[in-house]
């Protein structure tokens, strides 16, 4: 029988559109363009992340253009043709991070709709090479737009390449994609690079730096490397010696997988370790204040627990429960697997790079392997809730913590575009008004911060103040700040927070509620000032001036016909 | 003629680690007594290493694949005091089936485990480290195998 080929078509940008949908937040395509700069051996690689006009860290869909520096070894122009071609390299160096060479397309595009490559290479300075979906859909064949640098342009990426190679790659038309708020893509970028490349910026090293820009550049800040299991602080396990505060080292021992087909594949390293209950962190705990800091450093949560899977030294699975092995009562367990590009047909790693399969055989040995370490972690909670106390903290710490990443957006605003001037000049008015009030009522609620690291999370904006600056007969005021967003001041001289408030501990539910509360108030006023440019500043003003004072008033009558309602 | 079928001595009541093969199955165990006073069960009843092989690969079961049985004698249970020589050979038990699932190489072909871990005691503590003797013992199981495969082949 006679077969004859026939090509088939491709619809270029429904491709396009297909290969930025493979699952990326923000955060985790940022990082798969980092591990371009990484293969390329960078030394220095910079992120910044450009809002829009108006745009503050809590809103969604505020990043005007994402940029990404290194200093590698730089491409030539057909290089950078040959990078944005789908599929691109397919020939990687042993222990490449690299795998399908889909990367920098499918990550730049969940991104934005256009990838701008720049690079330097032997002093040699590329063109600007683009890979924008809106060409591709107009031709409907996969183009690249090559634009000559003007001389403005040539100096500011000379700037950006200091030295003999390096490559920038900037990703712009973001706005017709739904991301969520700048603030938490740079938190878990903060909180994740430095478990993720631990091993490259202390061994290699590498200098990794982000930095958010809103109109004015400002300062990256660098990121530090993180053994989320602590490995070098941790102790052998011995029940009787436990201390509450240490990590204790429960598995360290490599695994040869057996796949009954007499292959070889080199061993996969294992590690697991307990730490303590992260309560034992918090204040009043009956650890001495050094000893609760370094708890806390260790972040113990469920997103944090888990197996924390590498291939080739970098981070690809965070926290995995490895099919169900790992269960919600062993948040303090972390295990790590470190696998090889070896690993990738055994485990069946995928294209992101971020999921992978074990099948049932080897589920089952690996869940043996780890039964010991499970029962152990589950003694040491225990161990943990028995040495429990009430805790009491810094107040305000809890909620702003806890609304870290709750977005502030005005669902009036969300659709619109660039807000008009006179919007701007409220929200500039706002800001310079929160700066004056924010330097009297300073906070510092280092969170996580500790001896050992700082890279989980140094401090927190306090989203909550607690302080005597607000007017006498208001429980509480709004401020937003240019950068963070909406902050509360809380009247620490009013009736109801007096005689209920301080009551509650910093941390307790009803506090936390009842700053929930008071902080929505905050910011639905903040966004009715700034927004509701319609209506006149001064008429606003006046009507936000009358429901403070009513509901202030309400409050105190409240309290003093109730007192002691918290002891009853 | 005649062919030796294996040894044992040892006292009484003490602690040993053994192995049971056949084909490719094998099932690790524990006992206080000469390890044959448990080996008998091994043969005959429906929940250790015949019955287990029965509903699992009836076939292998009652093949004339030969049999194998291997024990360790471990003197730094026996040393622990006496309520905890049972506990100290469990966790000694729990470290074999791990040193097992990490790496069943050395005691291929037999690489289908038909015993179940025991729970590590992991609230005790022994006068021995638990790792190093479950180490000890892997390794002297899996070097009288491999031996007694090689001289039956």
């Amino acid at each position: 029988m006679n077969a004859i080929t026939q090509s088939i078509e491709i619809h270029a940008a429904r491709l396009c559109e297909a290969i930025a949908r493979i699952g990326y937040e923000p955060q985790i395509a940022l990082m798969d363009i980092v591990d371009n700069a990484v293969t390329a051996n960078a030394s220095t690689i910079r992120i910044s992340l450009f809002l829009a006009p108006g745009k503050t860290l809590k809103n969604r869909n505020s990043v005007q253009l994402y940029q990404v520096v290194d200093d590698g070894v730089g491409m030539t122009n057909e290089e950078i043709r040959a990078a944005f071609s789908l599929g691109a390299n397919g020939k990687y160096g042993p222990h490449s991070l690299s795998k399908y060479g889909m990367g920098l397309k499918s990550a730049g595009l969940s991104l934005g709709n256009r990838i701008h490559i720049i690079s330097k290479k032997d002093g040699q300075l590329s063109s600007r090479q683009t890979f924008d979906v809106d060409l591709i859909a107009q031709k409907n064949e996969f183009v690249i737009r090559v634009s000559e640098l003007s001389s403005a342009e040539v100096g500011s990426y000379s700037e950006l390449l200091p030295n003999n190679s390096g490559t920038v790659i900037e990703i712009d038309g973001c706005e017709s994609i739904n991301h969520q708020s700048s603030s938490t893509t740079v938190r878990k970028l903060e909180d994740h690079m430095g478990v993720v490349y631990a091993s490259f910026i202390t061994e290699r090293p590498v200098s990794i730096g982000i930095r958010v820009c809103a109109g004015e550049l400002s300062d990256f800040k660098n990121i530090t490397p993180l053994d989320i299991l602590f490995r070098s602080q941790a102790k052998a396990w011995d029940p009787e010696t436990y201390d509450f505060v240490s990590p204790y080292l429960l598995l360290d021992e490599e695994w040869t997988p057996d796949l009954g087909d007499g292959k070889a594949i080199p061993p996969i390293r294992l590690s697991a370790v307990a730490l303590p209950q992260d309560k034992l962190g918090n204040p009043g705990s009956p650890l001495t204040t050094e000893q609760q800091k370094i708890v806390k450093g260790y972040q113990v949560t469920r997103p944090n627990s888990g197996c924390f899977i590498y291939r080739n030294g970098r981070l690809i699975r965070w926290g995995d429960n490895l099919e169900g092995i790992i269960t919600k009562d062993e948040y303090n367990l972390r295990i790590r697997m470190d696998l090889t590009e070896e690993h990738d047909d055994v485990l069946h790693v995928d294209v992101t790079k971020q999921r992978l399969e074990i099948d049932d055989e080897l589920l089952a040995r690996l869940k043996r392997i780890l039964d010991s370490s499970k029962t152990t972690a589950k003694l040491v909670m225990k161990k943990c809730a028995e040495r429990m106390k009430m805790p009491t903290g810094s107040e305000g710490a809890a909620f702003s913590e806890r609304s870290a990443n709750v977005p502030e957006d005005d669902p009036e605003e969300m659709a619109s575009g660039t807000p008009p001037e006179e919007v701007l000049d409220r929200q500039r008015a706002q800001a310079a008004e929160a700066e004056q009030i924010k330097d009297t009522t300073f906070q510092d609620i280092g969170i996580g911060a500790t001896g050992t690291s700082t890279a989980l999370s140094d401090s927190l904006f306090a989203k909550v103040r607690y302080t005597s600056e607000v007017e006498y007969k208001h429980l509480w005021a709004p401020y937003r700040d240019a950068k963070e967003g909406v902050f509360v001041c809380i009247n620490i001289n009013h009736p109801f927070y007096t005689e209920f408030m301080a009551d509650l501990a910093d941390n307790s539910p009803e506090r936390l509620l009842l700053e929930a509360l008071i902080f929505a108030a905050g910011v639905g006023q903040i966004n009715t000032v700034g927004n509701l440019h319609e209506v006149e500043l001064d008429h606003i003003k006046m009507v936000f001036s009358r429901f403070h004072n009513n509901c202030g008033s309400y409050l105190a009558d409240f309290t003093s016909e109730n007192i002691n309602l918290l002891s009853e | 003629m005649t062919t030796l079928a294996g040894t044992i001595w040892g006292q009484l009541r003490t602690s040993h680690l053994y192995a049971v093969f056949k084909g490719p199955y094998v099932y690790f165990g524990e006992t206080g007594h000469v390890p044959p006073v448990r080996w008998k069960g091994h043969l005959t009843s429906d929940t250790d290493f015949i019955g287990k092989l029965k509903r699992v690969d009836p076939a292998a079961a009652f093949d004339d694949t030969p049999i194998f049985f291997v024990g360790i004698h471990i003197d730094v249970a026996d040393a622990e005091p006496e309520t905890k020589r049972k506990i100290a050979r469990r966790a000694i038990e729990a470290e074999l089936h791990q040193r097992f699932s990490l790496d069943p190489l050395p005691v291929a072909p037999a690489t289908n485990l038909l015993s179940s871990a025991p729970s590590a005691p992991v609230r005790h503590t022994f006068n021995f480290d638990k790792v190093y003797v479950a180490n000890a013992v892997y390794a002297m199981i899996a070097a009288e195998y491999q031996q007694w495969l090689v001289r039956n082949n």
